[in-house]
């Protein structure tokens, strides 16, 4: 399909703005600031979603329910107790403070649209979560589920830096909407994560399976969502294949079932 | 589509300043790892004597004003400290001579540039400019050992358009994390806040790490001495840090000295009025 000046330049124009939406995204999940980012760059629909290997979210309200006033809580609830523990973090941004979990993003493979209304985009994030006072020994990312009943307030001793890489694949659709470009399908394929230089991801799977032939990296679901998982499985070292779940976006004319990151759901309502 | 606010030529020009801002940071990061930062001041920075004279260098601990104290820090002072760091190698082995040849000997430092965030000023004169940087960090000595750690941090920058080509004008360089390769995150010694509270492997000195090398070393003494960037709370101001779109550069709002960087967000609003 041959493209006139003023399309191509358009495109050219979603090609970075796309690029410019996934990094901004990146940075604001990273600090849980998540109404700064479903509220100004995602499309507002009822075929808007979210997927992960736990499960699809679908339409926007699921998706600013279960990002915003839940993990805004949560990690409020978080701060809270830090600051039980650390007096200096009382007061500060509840959702920013300490923690860090950064989907840090290598090169984008980004497709547009012939008809100029969506562009595709995959991407590998190298990502980390770290933190410089961490969570209680034992506790934290990695650590058993909390037990019934009310819990304990740590103490400073208790708490011990954390340092983890988390790597994942990333298959984005974005439309052209009302003159902006925004999000309208997200889908993240977690591969594996770990504490740095304390664990190895592979082996250490590969030991808790040779242990327990039903072993599962399998968490459940933590959030309502509309399209129950398991979606994906984290890497094994047993896998036959590599686990991508998603390609890169091929040169398309319009987002249909057939290109997409989300099969029925893309209508613009 | 949308009504259009630039004309065609001009998007065009925008769309080539987003890639020849991309262009002239990653010269930088290639020029950081190569220790090639005399040819970085000299092809990448400033070069009007207007903009030099107001050009900045971020540490967490603050700000290197005007090239002079910019070349000091950056050239001269990291000149000296490959100098001690090769000396051991010459006293373990005489053939290895102590000079300008053999610098960087036993050494590696790379930062990694991730996700970078930019927006180009309406007006096309400035642009904002941040990333992520995932590095690593060796320091060798001849006995074969070698404190080498992965580098985390932000990397902040104002570049300027001074006669068609872009220019770093304001450039902070953030220390975040400095995690020791080999050992368990974990094992290692807690900060303390200010009010003394510390975790375990206490005591400490305050957030700067006694055991970072690169904070003890590298962060020398800044022209203006405030905090820029505490990784004891972590990311707490990054959405007021970050680059958003705006029209035309204003200093309060930059990534120089007068600029709001590790400001709490109620200290920034003040600088409105």
């Amino acid at each position: 399909m041959s493209l006139s000046f003023k399309e191509r330049l358009h495109n050219a124009i979603g090609v970075q703005e796309i690029e410019r939406k996934k990094v901004y995204h990146a940075y604001v999940h990273s600090v849980a600031y998540e109404r700064e980012e479903f509220d100004k760059i995602w499309f507002k629909g009822q075929n808007a979603t979210w997927g992960h290997n736990f499960g699809r979210m679908v339409g926007f309200r699921q998706i600013y329910h279960n990002h915003t006033i839940d993990e805004e809580s949560r990690a409020a609830v978080e701060t809270f107790e830090l600051g039980e523990a650390f007096p200096s973090y009382m007061g500060g941004d509840p959702r920013s403070i300490g923690a860090t979990g950064v989907h840090a993003l290598s090169e984008l493979c980004i497709e547009m649209a012939n008809d100029g209304n969506s562009g595709r985009c995959w991407a590998i994030t190298a990502g980390v979560m770290m933190s410089a006072l961490g969570h209680p020994q034992g506790e934290g990312p990695g650590g058993p589920p909390p037990g019934p009943g009310p819990k304990e307030p740590a103490k400073a001793e208790d708490y011990v830096h954390f340092g983890a890489a988390s790597w994942e694949y990333y298959g984005a659709d974005f439309i052209y909407h009302q003159g902006e470009w925004k999000y309208i399908h997200e889908h993240v394929v977690p591969v594996f994560s770990q504490l740095f230089d304390s664990e190895n991801f592979a082996r250490d799977l590969y030991e808790k399976h040779e242990a327990d032939p039903n072993y599962s990296t399998w968490r459940g679901c933590p959030c309502q969502v509309t399209d129950p998982g398991p979606l994906s499985d984290r890497y094994d070292v047993n896998q036959p294949v590599q686990h991508l779940i998603w390609e890169t976006p091929k040169p398309y004319d319009t987002l249909d079932d057939e290109n997409t990151y989300s099969i029925g759901h893309n209508e613009w309502i | 589509m949308a009504k259009q606010f630039f004309t065609d030529d001009e998007l065009v020009e925008r769309l080539w300043d987003y890639e020849n801002v991309k262009q002239v940071m990653a010269k930088h990061f290639y020029c950081y790892a190569g220790d090639l930062r005399r040819q970085e001041l000299t092809d990448l920075w400033v070069k009007l004597p207007q903009n030099r004279r107001f050009a900045s260098l971020g540490v967490n601990t603050g700000f290197y004003t005007g090239m002079d104290d910019i070349s000091n820090y950056y050239v001269v002072q990291l000149n000296e400290l490959r100098y001690e760091q090769l000396k051991p190698y010459c006293d373990a082995d005489p053939a290895i001579g102590l000079n300008k040849f053999n610098l960087g000997r036993g050494i590696l430092n790379n930062n990694a540039a991730y996700s970078p965030l930019l927006y180009i000023a309406e007006d096309g004169k400035t642009a904002r400019y941040m990333c992520y940087v995932q590095g690593v960090r060796a320091v060798g000595n001849p006995d074969g050992t070698a404190d080498c750690r992965f580098m985390f941090g932000l990397v902040y920058a104002d570049l300027l358009k001074e006669k068609g080509e872009w220019k770093i004008w304001h450039l902070i360089i953030t220390n975040d994390h400095a995690i020791p390769a080999g050992k368990d995150y974990a094992e290692y010694p807690m900060w303390k806040d200010e009010f003394g509270t510390t975790g375990q492997n206490g005591p400490l000195l305050g957030h700067v790490d006694p055991n970072n090398s690169y904070t003890r070393d590298e962060l020398g003494t800044p022209t203006v001495e405030r905090t820029v960037y505490d990784p004891f709370f972590g990311w707490q101001y990054l959405y007021q840090d970050m680059p958003h779109p705006y029209y035309s550069f204003n200093p309060n709002y930059s990534y120089g000295p007068e600029g709001c960087m590790g400001m709490p967000y109620y200290e920034r609003e003040r600088r409105d009025y």
